[in-house]
């Protein structure tokens, strides 16, 4: 009985305070049922025929806003607790990494030696002559014109295909298809079994990821 | 009637291609369809659209469009090279670069950055005007009207950039069309069709068609009918007409709409009866004009095309081996085995799943034109444009080997189509002047053996070839209709076919009574005696009752011809959507018999049945077929490509919002 009511006062408070704070409010208060049944055992004690007295709000209000207060500060610890972690985590990558470089001396030899510049023999050039049906061009032309297809197929695809279009994926277009076709089905993914099973696939390695993940971090 | 075993093939992963432009001939009229991997395709419009000649792309190829100068075809790739297609042999005859090459001298559309006039600015699309005298070009945020033999700018004209979000990416003029009125039509990415004066460089009027781009435009012939494509698959009519009965001011106004794409249009053409479009989703659409058609017939219909008219799948009749050619490779698979028996229309269990044997690439940059495999499965045989490559398979089990057949004779530098006869002995490999050469294979390699060329007649390009089994007959097919047969013992022409109005799809030479059975595009059918040298009893029958309306109207050729040597009265064939085996014993049916009537025929007695039956005995059970083939243990391989596989690796399509979605 006395749950029951308690959830009655707690849904007045909730129409007075922000929704993200919420949820927040009503698992800490399951925890700090001392201070709230105080107030609400004057209640039971008055008879059924009396009408309840008017609760004090600002009672209420104090606890409420002292139990948000207490929410934000947990997040806040939560937070730096991560915070700690990672730092720790990218101090440990750090010396991973300062152990699987080559010896500092060795870096410094390769940076003082000069590059060595592979050279011609242009002697004897003179005596040198195509064949007639020879034809020499540039490395440079050549790759110039093949340069200027590219950048026209660039130009195209980014225009069709790039940022701003409003594009979509085969898949949702024929799921919406069948969805108003004359014999209605499931979306695509789900029909047609090798699309579904790339997407499954796909969802069951990041579930795997994920968890791993979790297991991952110390502490 | 007929059990068959089927083994329902979807492994064969076929994609087709793009179509990136289009290009109608009025005076043969053919339609000529550039396909975003370097390929052209010759579609004969008043012959059920049949697809008469193909010329295969290659790697990296990119086409931007197409045009006709008489006979001739031209297209223009992205580099601004041009290139010009020898039609009669079926590939290219040569290409130009774009640095040899006048700016002004074509008539085609390209991209290329452009100094014209001191701006440097992107051309996107061009357009001559009829006198020759003027260019129209589409550029970005504006078109250009330039006088070809100054090369100065007459007139710009400014594209507006359109509201909200749009304002900060610039407008591309993705296509323009000059009139010979002077009025110049632009589509741009805004989704607008503008219409331009060229004297005063001014706008007329703006149609505002679709929220994404415009992409392609078109003019009909006598300038009365304009067609828009939309990168949402819609296609808008225009027409020229006049707002008031009797007055004579004509204007531009929009029509019709037409929704028969899921993706980006990226070319339309008007034909005199009908509007053609192709885009992304590969598909060739024709939507007949209905106030163009005077009769209701199969032209009148709504046509789609989606796979080759040409067989890209081939059997190995007698070791259970199919070859599947890809553009860029060529796949040779095992089938599958099952075990025991079932009812009718179940699903057999799998004993051995069909294994993939081998993966062939080609060599170079050019795509496959043809290929084929023997029946015995030990020889494998694919052509280029440029090349032809011959290997010898080894299959013990499990190891598959392959040598390739390094000394070719000169002869088989490339071929149109190539047929092993029914023993594998020889190869016939079809050539220029429509001539076939013959070779020999062994074991120690192959040997030219001689030429079959025809007594007269045309010089185009053979598309089908048929052995007989007994290997002393071949006919082949051309383009112009030509159906010769030649004798393999003394290699000389034996006959000629009398040459049909439609095009052969396909045809087969019957095992035991050596008739030749041809498929024509207008789905006509006719058996030639090779022996007799004339049309059997049977095909006059045919002739002269006329097939069933339902025959007639379907819209897809059929590819393959085979007979079954338990049953020599019967013809399969497939087409599409449909499987039929004939029984020439059966009558034939008349206008008023009831032609899909299997399932009936499954409700009637015994007796019943033989009263009801006619020669047409059409299973509608498999789709999107590309092949059947019956192998020698007396069952049927169906390769099918269901639609909704290809639509789900085709490239991204515009979000549309449909209502309650």
């Amino acid at each position: 009985f006395a749950l029951h009511f308690f959830l009655f006062v707690v849904g007045f408070l909730i129409w007075r305070v922000p929704s993200s704070v919420c949820t927040k409010i009503r698992l800490n208060t399951f925890k700090e049922t001392d201070t709230m049944s105080e107030l609400t055992q004057a209640q039971f004690e008055s008879s059924d025929d009396e009408l309840p007295e008017e609760l004090a709000f600002d009672e209420s209000k104090s606890a409420a806003l002292k139990s948000v207060k207490d929410a934000l500060d947990a997040a806040k610890r939560e937070k730096n607790l991560l915070k700690e972690k990672r730092r720790k985590r990218q101090q440990l990558f750090q010396e991973q990494k300062k152990r699987k470089r080559l010896p500092q001396e060795l870096l410094e030899e390769f940076d003082a030696e000069p590059q060595k510049v592979p050279s011609v023999d242009m002697e004897n050039m003179s005596d040198f002559s195509l064949p007639v049906s020879y034809r020499v061009m540039r490395i440079k032309d050549e790759s110039a014109a093949k340069s200027l297809q590219q950048r026209a197929m660039d130009f195209v695809q980014s225009r069709l295909y790039g940022s701003g279009t409003n594009r979509t994926t085969n898949a949702e277009l024929l799921s919406l298809k069948k969805k108003r076709g004359a014999s209605q089905g499931a979306a695509v993914e789900f029909a047609n079994k090798k699309l579904g099973a790339y997407k499954k696939a796909r969802i069951t390695r990041s579930n795997k990821r994920f968890i791993r993940q979790q297991k991952l971090i110390p502490f | 009637m007929g059990e068959f075993k089927v083994h329902r093939v979807r492994f064969f992963d076929y994609m087709p291609s793009g179509i990136r432009a289009l290009a109608f001939n009025g005076d043969t009229e053919r339609m000529a369809v550039a396909r975003m991997d370097g390929s052209v395709e010759i579609f004969h419009c008043s012959d059920r659209f049949f697809q008469e000649k193909i010329i295969p792309g290659r790697e990296q190829c990119g086409i931007e469009g197409l045009s006709w100068v008489g006979e001739r075809l031209f297209s223009a790739g992205l580099n601004g090279g041009i290139t010009e297609y020898d039609l009669t042999n079926q590939k290219v005859k040569y290409t130009i670069d774009a640095y040899k090459i006048p700016w002004y001298t074509f008539l085609i559309l390209c991209f290329y950055h452009l100094n014209l006039d001191r701006q440097k600015s992107r051309i996107v699309s061009l357009s001559w005007h009829t006198s020759g005298s003027k260019i129209a070009a589409g550029m970005m945020d504006m078109i250009q009207i330039f006088n070809v033999e100054t090369g100065h700018s007459i007139h710009r004209m400014l594209a507006d950039r359109g509201v909200g979000t749009s304002r900060s990416k610039e407008c591309v003029v993705w296509s323009v069309v000059y009139l010979s009125d002077g009025t110049i039509v632009s589509g741009d990415s805004v989704g607008m069709v503008k219409l331009w004066d060229d004297q005063t460089g001014t706008l007329i009027k703006s149609h505002n068609v679709t929220k994404c781009d415009v992409l392609a435009l078109s003019v009909s012939q006598n300038e009365d009918s304009l067609v828009a494509g939309t990168s949402e698959g819609t296609v808008v009519q225009f027409q020229f007409v006049s707002m008031v009965l009797g007055k004579d001011d004509k204007e531009w106004v929009r029509t019709r709409t037409f929704k028969n794409h899921t993706h980006d249009i990226r070319a339309v053409a008007e034909i005199t009866t009908a509007v053609v479009s192709g885009g992304m989703d590969a598909q060739l659409v024709v939507k007949p004009l209905l106030d163009k058609i005077e009769v209701r017939s199969a032209a009148s219909a709504l046509r789609k095309i989606h796979f080759p008219h040409r067989r890209l799948v081939f059997c190995a009749r007698n070791s259970g081996l199919m070859l599947f050619q890809y553009p860029g490779h060529l796949e040779l698979w095992r089938l599958g085995e099952s075990e025991g028996k079932g009812i009718p229309g179940s699903s057999l269990f799998v004993k051995r799943n069909p294994e993939k044997l081998l993966h062939l690439k080609v060599k170079g940059e050019d795509h496959i034109r043809c290929s084929a495999v023997s029946p015995c499965g030990e020889w494998i045989v694919y052509s280029t444009a440029s090349s032809l490559r011959l290997y010898r398979l080894h299959c013990d089990n499990n190891n598959v080997s392959i040598t390739k057949i390094s000394k070719l004779p000169k002869v088989l530098s490339s071929a149109n189509q190539l047929c092993f006869s029914s023993d594998s002995s020889h190869l016939f490999s079809a050539s220029t002047q429509s001539s076939v050469h013959i070779v020999s294979l062994s074991q120690s390699g192959c040997k030219f053996v001689g030429t079959l060329k025809p007594k007269s007649g045309s010089h185009q390009a053979i598309h089908l070839l048929a052995a007989s089994e007994d290997g002393e007959w071949l006919a082949s097919a051309n383009s112009d209709h030509e159906v010769h047969i030649y004798n393999l013992q003394t290699r000389k022409a034996h006959c000629t076919v009398p040459v049909y109005s439609s095009a052969v799809t396909a045809m087969g030479i019957h095992p035991t009574t050596n008739c030749l059975f041809m498929m024509y595009a207008d789905q006509q059918m006719c058996e030639y005696s090779i022996e007799q040298k004339q049309y059997t009893d049977w095909s006059r029958t045919v002739q002269r009752k006329g097939l069933h309306r339902l025959w007639m109207e379907r819209d897809t050729p059929c590819l393959n011809v085979m007979f079954n040597p338990q049953n020599p009265s019967h013809v399969i064939l497939h087409d599409t959507y449909m499987l039929c085996i004939i029984d020439q014993s059966l009558p034939l049916p008349d206008d008023k018999t009831q032609f899909y009537n299997q399932l009936t025929l499954k409700s009637l007695t015994e007796d019943q049945r033989k009263s009801h039956s006619h020669a047409f005995k059409v299973c509608k059970t498999f789709k999107d077929i590309l092949c059947v083939e019956l192998i020698s243990d007396q069952s049927l391989v169906v390769v099918e490509r269901p639609l909704e596989d290809v639509a789900t690796q085709l490239p991204a399509p515009i979000k549309q919002k449909k209502f309650a979605t």
